[in-house]
């Protein structure tokens, strides 16, 4: 996995090298847009932190110009800068995803591993979480290597949740990927399949809990069941 | 009314003007009339008072009908009236045959006249007056202004026996005339030039008045102007001090992160992790504070309020999980909209959410709740709930409320900032059955 770091401030960028390198990454790094350009043009990478305010120019241009050029290379923006507008501009402008400065290296680590999982990214195939193995090509799944039977719809719950471990996904997201669109849905068919998920990994001891957040979704986390 | 201010003034100067000339024309002819007038009257009264003198003089004539000039008072009379109006240039007694000339003194001038003149001046005479009337002197009134002589005829026993040859001096009287003329028509003229000036004056103050509140409106279209631009580059510079301040502040947080992220797993190292989210924390709501004061946000309409609480509670839950604490959404299942920011409501509803996890007990569910009618977001914890005493001052920067567990106490600031832009209201009451419970409360919606 080759990753480039867009930053121009040198002792930022040379940490965050640092610390991915050791999370197995190999990483260059690049101080301007120019530089930025050229090693774009030159090497092939899996993904991209392109910091938003460089010397030279704005790191949406170099954004733009990318994907004007077709390069559906991921690229997580990076910025210091204020303006909620930038979060948008950032996401409008062909940017994957957004961190805003400070953040947290395991954070970064996981957007990037979120990225690179996403469909068209290189490492799209196999979802981990605790004991728990989702191996999308196949859909299969495993817990401790052990194969566990899961049926459709459960299934689709448990990719949708893990694509966006740790995070909340929100029942509408869920229900659009359980049922297909024109499929009726049932209103308490979506806990019905979750209720009956979350049973069947805990029977498994797969090692991951799927925290109900009231009002708004659920999500799946390494840990013991709630409650 | 459209027609322009320019215009109108042009229009009443030209009235004026025209007004002034058509009464000079009228002061003219008027004037003329009056002096016609004065003229007749004057010439009317000169005939009368002769005519009333000459009555006494009947007895110039002695008994056998021989002229013995003028007697006692009656020549007296004459000649005093003679004197006095200066107009009887000589008189001439008629006897039968000859005629005596006096001067105006009443002395004789010794000077003769033949028969024939005395027959003219006779003929004329009665061709021109009749005596029978004393009244009617023959002083007709178109005759008035231009007689320089008139033949006043002596009659005895009804028989013509002389005539006064009467000159009338018509300088004096055309003097006269044309003094009062004079005076008549300068009269008239200098109150219609006055009347004109004072009309002048008038309007003219009146334009300069205009004149003068249109420059003033002007200068103060231009202090406004001057006023808005000078806020504009305030707030332009507030906005690039407010993003160079977080970029100078983020990017050593950003590089004191990394650097501590990058060192061996340890207590130390987990402490120091807080500490640099704490203060990341505190920057971003600095930052906050300072871009809500200076209104550095875009109010539009059809804001979701469901939509706002759903992702920030989304995005706040694994914090919460984190913490041992829950975090639950009450929401309608349609859209509450009202004109608002959703980055500034999320904001302030992060802010309050923040709160109440620190606040509650672990292991609580801090309650988010949205209400449609009217538009509010609720959150409610089970913590210690907010002393009276403290309420005042809840909202402003730096206060603590109850307690410091990690805050800056910038987040209810914001929040009553936010509430401020949106003409909203945030209050803090006692949740029932033990907490605190925020409301933000909209005004009607997005129609207002």
């Amino acid at each position: 996995m080759r990753l480039l770091i867009v930053e121009d401030e040198e002792q930022l960028s040379s940490l965050i090298q640092g610390n991915l390198r050791r999370e197995g990454y190999a990483v260059d790094v690049a101080a301007t847009g120019e530089d930025a350009r050229a090693a774009l043009a030159t090497t092939r990478y899996d993904a991209v932190l392109l910091d938003l305010g460089l010397p030279d120019e704005d790191g949406l241009a170099v954004l733009r110009d990318l994907r004007a050029g077709g390069d559906a290379t991921p690229v997580i923006a990076l910025t210091a800068r204020d303006s909620v507008g930038d979060r948008v501009r950032g996401l409008n402008g062909g940017a994957d995803d957004y961190l805003t400065k400070p953040f947290a290296q395991e954070e970064l680590v996981a957007r990037i591993a979120a990225v690179l999982r996403r469909p068209g990214g290189a490492l799209g195939s196999r979802l981990t979480l605790g004991a728990l193995a989702f191996d999308t090509p196949t859909r299969e799944v495993t817990v401790d290597g052990r194969a566990l039977v899961v049926p459709r719809r459960e299934l689709a719950v448990l990719e949708a949740l893990l694509r966006r471990a740790g995070k909340v996904v929100t029942r509408e997201a869920l229900d659009g990927a359980v049922y297909a669109f024109g499929e009726e849905t049932e209103s308490n068919a979506l806990e019905a399949h979750v209720s009956r998920l979350r049973k069947r990994l805990a029977e498994a001891g797969a090692g991951v809990a799927i925290h109900v957040v009231r009002g708004v979704g659920y999500l799946i986390k390494a840990g013991e069941a709630p409650r | 009314m459209s027609v322009p201010a320019g215009r109108r003034d042009r229009f009443l100067v030209a009235v004026i003007v025209a007004v002034t000339l058509v009464a000079l024309a009228a002061g003219y002819l008027a004037s003329r009339a009056l002096t016609q007038r004065v003229t007749q009257a004057h010439a009317l009264t000169l005939a009368r008072d002769f005519t009333d003198a000459l009555a006494g003089a009947l007895t110039v004539f002695d008994g056998d009908g021989r002229f013995v000039g003028i007697e006692g008072g009656e020549r007296d009379a004459v000649l005093r009236f003679a004197r006095r109006v200066a107009h009887i240039d000589r008189m001439l007694a008629i006897g039968p045959d000859r005629v005596v000339a006096f001067d105006s003194t009443g002395g004789k001038t010794g000077q003769r006249y033949d028969k024939s003149y005395i027959d003219a001046a006779l003929s004329h005479a009665a061709a021109t007056v009749m005596f029978a009337d004393p009244d009617d002197t023959g002083l007709g009134e178109d005759a008035a202004v231009s007689i320089t002589e008139a033949y006043v005829p002596v009659l005895r026993n009804g028989r013509p026996v002389g005539v006064f040859e009467l000159y009338l001096d018509v300088t004096d009287t055309m003097a006269s005339v044309a003094s009062v003329f004079a005076i008549a028509f300068t009269t008239f003229a200098a109150a219609v030039l006055a009347a004109t000036a004072v009309a002048v004056v008038l309007v003219h103050r009146s334009l300069r008045r205009r004149r003068e509140a249109l420059y003033q409106m002007q200068a103060l279209r231009d202090a406004a102007e001057e006023a808005r631009r000078a806020l504009e580059r305030a707030i332009d510079q507030q906005k690039r001090f407010t993003a160079n301040a977080a970029h100078e502040l983020r990017t050593p947080l950003a590089v004191l992160r990394a650097r501590i992220d990058g060192q061996p797993p340890s207590p130390e190292r987990d402490a120091l992790q807080r500490d640099v989210d704490r203060m990341a924390r505190l920057v971003e709501q600095l930052l906050a504070v300072a871009r809500l004061e200076a209104r550095q946000v875009t109010l539009s309409d059809g804001v979701d309020l469901v939509a706002v609480a759903r992702d920030t509670v989304a995005r706040l839950f694994p914090l919460a999980l984190s913490n041992g604490r829950d975090l639950a959404l009450t929401a309608p299942d349609r859209p509450v909209t009202v004109r608002g920011d959703a980055f500034a409501l999320e904001d302030a509803l992060r802010n309050l959410i923040d709160n109440a996890l620190r606040h509650g007990p672990p292991g609580e569910t801090v309650e988010v709740t949205v209400c449609a009618d009217p538009p509010a977001l609720e959150v409610a914890d089970r913590g210690p709930g907010v002393p009276a005493a403290v309420r005042p001052h809840l909202f402003e920067p730096f206060s603590r409320g109850v307690d410091s567990k990690g805050g800056a106490g910038l987040g209810l600031a914001i929040v009553a900032e936010t509430a401020a832009i949106h003409d909203a209201v945030v209050a803090a009451d006692d949740r029932p059955g033990g907490g605190a419970r925020f409301r933000l409360s909209f005004a009607l919606g997005e129609h207002r």
